[in-house]
């Protein structure tokens, strides 16, 4: 649909006012992008991907700026989807931290009641044929 | 038995400090101390220091941008490059009022940094003209580009064309 109307808008409007538009259009894919690293994702990809468009549009001509609109959606399709799987690994990170705690206090917990007893046992081990004279 | 809660204690507080050590880090996310931006300017051999300090009228002359991002985020930077003399102020708060010559455009994610090369041309003459190269930020909050107070010029003596 954008593309659509940015291919009409392209063909029939003058260049300087398609640039705008696909200027505003960038903004609204760096913003997704911006949201996508918010939530995680590795956005590396993407920052290639609105440099090249940013190319294209610096660039100009009829063929480079109908690239450049028919490449927006796919950048704001993937921010989303960069930032759901972002958020799914923070979600993992959390859950693994959370254990990583809770392992901690269990293993502080069994030191605090055993340990003190198994050292004993086993300096007793290592020391018991020792003899004391008065 | 004091020995004996001595070495409990101690136990206790190793592994709680390994386990903090361990679970800490991923939790709390690394935070940017100091965010900053970097902009440089670089000759057309792409060193610092053969910039060109006399050109013609008209005559074309190469040189490289630096734009680097350390602000611990994804940016949209807008290089605006500028021309004039010495009547107008340049400063960290204020950018400079002189004619417009060129801007660039890029993308950087956070830790990185790009060349970009540019090719200038003067259209009048002068003596101590400066190029200036402002950097400036989208913030999303104002919808626009704000200035980022990083600046550079470059001095040049624009002479009359021989042709």
């Amino acid at each position: 649909m954008l593309f659509t109307s940015l291919f009409v808008s392209v063909t029939l409007v003058a260049p300087k006012e398609v640039e705008q538009e696909l200027r505003a259009d960038f903004l609204e894919a760096f913003q997704a992008v911006e949201d996508a690293e918010l939530r995680g994702g590795d956005i590396s990809s993407l920052v290639v991907e609105l440099n090249e468009i940013l190319e294209l549009i610096e660039i100009g001509g009829e063929a480079g700026l109908l690239e450049a609109a028919s490449r927006f959606e796919a950048v704001k399709d993937d921010a989303i989807a960069l930032g759901m799987v972002g958020e799914e690994g923070a979600q993992a990170q959390l859950i693994e931290s959370a254990l990583i705690l809770l392992a901690a206090s269990v293993l502080s917990l069994l030191v605090w009641r055993f340990a003190p007893s198994l050292i004993w046992r086993l300096w007793l081990r290592s020391k018991g044929e020792w003899k004391a004279y008065p | 038995m004091i020995l004996d809660e001595k070495i409990t204690y101690s136990l206790i507080a190793l592994i709680l400090a390994l386990g903090s050590l361990t679970a800490i880090p991923p939790i709390i996310p690394e935070r940017v101390v100091e965010p900053f931006s970097e902009l440089g300017v670089l000759g057309p051999k792409m060193k610092l220091g053969d910039y060109p300090s006399e050109v013609s009228v008209g005559e074309s002359f190469d040189l490289f941008l630096y734009v680097g991002n350390q602000e611990g985020r994804v940016l949209y930077y807008r290089t605006l490059i500028k021309v004039g003399g010495l009547e107008t102020n340049v400063s960290d708060t204020e950018p400079f009022e002189g004619r417009l010559l060129d801007s660039v455009d890029l993308v950087l994610a956070d830790g990185q940094n790009r060349t970009t090369p540019i090719t200038l041309s003067l259209s009048e003459t002068g003596v101590n003209r400066r190029v200036v190269f402002e950097l400036y930020m989208y913030d999303r909050v104002g919808d626009g580009f704000v200035y980022s107070g990083e600046w550079l010029q470059l001095w040049l003596n624009v002479t009359i064309s021989s042709f």
